[in-house]
């Protein structure tokens, strides 16, 4: 997949955005520079996973793809009907 | 990078194992991390019905699939939430796995069935969203559960999502809930047993595992979870992992070894004050439960009894009614449950 203007185009998500940045580049030196962490966030180029020492080449289109995900109250909680505080955090799960 | 295994090329890091996993072996990686889970604590027996909380997202889809490649019988049931185009949407991906796996998803709706949604029901009930969100979930996974006969009800929850659940207990010291923060929480008085298979596996991972299984999930974030407190934690702990590798792993498996049963007494003791609703049997602390309260103050309904629909796709619809333990405990004035 290529990108058209020679830059290494990095499509972000939530919310959707689209930056370019020159290559050649490395996926970890690329996330350093967008200030991400690797562990919260998975680089896909054409469907397949990039790993962190890859080269991203002039032309590469990639996702950044974050992982986080979650609400703040879950199904695992027993006796959640039992609380008498209704407004209560409820950190038992997500 | 190579693959620990095989030396042919990788595709995925994971620091806290200080390896690289090409794709065979990143999917061997993964079912034999649940496998392991399942195992050591002894959360589903084979041959029995497992039910799985099935969003739409990366962890429930995931969880179903590897339960799947394992052998285990697993159908799925989504809760449609009502919260607009994210329901719509988290609703058609759980949808199309199932299709896709001739896997047998059963549905309910709650705008459609209890005449509330979540935005709306969390406003008048004066509740945050996620609260009601998770109140329903676990009210109507646990009567699915119950009215369907199935053992065990299995959860998406992953590594970081233990991880960042125990630490906002312990910055709060939420004692009992710290007592029952397990990854297997047995089937006691009209709750069935619910399990955390992925347990062992971090929250990238399972994105990856659906990358590479093809899996197509809902990757936004639900509109009513942004900026929550919980994903903060997770913000926070991965900080910590960045410079710590293993940190969340230490952070919750060392809970569970060394800290957990400290706090379960307190945990405990709150079991012995159930009672069962008297507008639909759920057990409770008060003569009407958490969701009833919340379903009426929305000004929702609940159905008098209920009666599945299957489709012609082989999908299921079930519509549940408020009766579930009336069968076995006639409704009427609030009962103590034995403890």
């Amino acid at each position: 997949m290529g990108c058209q203007n020679g830059a290494v185009k990095v499509q972000l998500r939530n919310p959707r955005r689209d930056v370019e940045v020159s290559g050649p580049i490395n996926v970890s030196t690329l996330l350093n520079r967008l200030d991400l962490l690797r562990e919260s966030v998975l680089v896909i180029r054409s469907g397949t996973l990039v790993p962190g020492d890859a080269m991203l080449d002039d032309g590469d289109v990639v996702e950044i793809r974050p992982v986080i995900s979650g609400g703040g109250v879950g199904l695992c909680d027993p006796y959640p009907m039992a609380r008498t505080r209704p407004c209560a955090p409820q950190w038992v799960g997500t | 990078m190579k693959c620990r295994v095989c030396r042919e090329p990788a595709i995925i890091d994971i620091r806290r194992h200080n390896a690289n996993f090409c794709a065979e072996h990143f999917l061997r990686l993964c079912r034999d991390q649940t496998q392991k889970a399942i195992d050591e604590f002894a959360m589903i027996e084979r041959g029995e019905r497992c039910l799985v909380a099935v969003s739409g997202g990366k962890d429930s889809l995931a969880v179903w699939d590897i339960l799947t490649e394992l052998g285990y019988q697993a159908d799925g049931l989504y809760l449609g939430l009502g919260i607009g185009d994210y329901s719509d949407t988290s609703g058609n991906f759980a949808r199309a796995f199932a299709a896709d796996r001739g896997l047998r998803l059963i549905e309910v709706d709650l705008p459609t069935h209890y005449g509330y949604d979540i935005p709306t029901g969390a406003k008048a009930a004066r509740r945050a969203p996620c609260s009601a969100c998770g109140l329903s979930k676990r009210h109507l996974f646990d009567q699915a559960a119950i009215d369907g006969g199935y053992d065990v009800v299995v959860t998406g929850h992953n590594l970081d999502d233990e991880a960042a659940v125990l630490l906002g207990n312990v910055l709060r010291w939420q004692t009992e809930y710290l007592g029952r923060q397990l990854p297997v929480l047995p089937a006691r008085d009209g709750f069935p047993r619910k399990v955390k298979p992925l347990v062992r596996l971090g929250e990238r991972e399972m994105a990856a595992y659906c990358v590479v299984r093809g899996i197509d999930y809902i990757v936004e974030e639900c509109p009513m979870a942004a900026g929550n407190k919980h994903i903060g934690y997770k913000e926070a702990l991965n900080a910590i992992e960045a410079t710590s590798p293993g940190s969340k792993h230490s952070f919750y498996f060392e809970f569970l070894a060394k800290a957990s049963e400290r706090f379960r007494a307190e945990a405990e003791s709150e079991q012995d004050l159930l009672l069962l609703c008297t507008s639909c049997g759920a057990p409770t602390t008060n003569e009407v439960c958490a969701f009833c309260r919340l379903v009426e103050r929305a000004g929702g309904t609940l159905p008098e009894a209920g009666h599945a629909v299957i489709h012609a796709d082989g999908s299921v619809a079930v519509h549940l009614g408020g009766t579930r333990r009336a069968a076995s405990v006639a409704p009427g004035p609030a009962t103590q449950v034995p403890a």
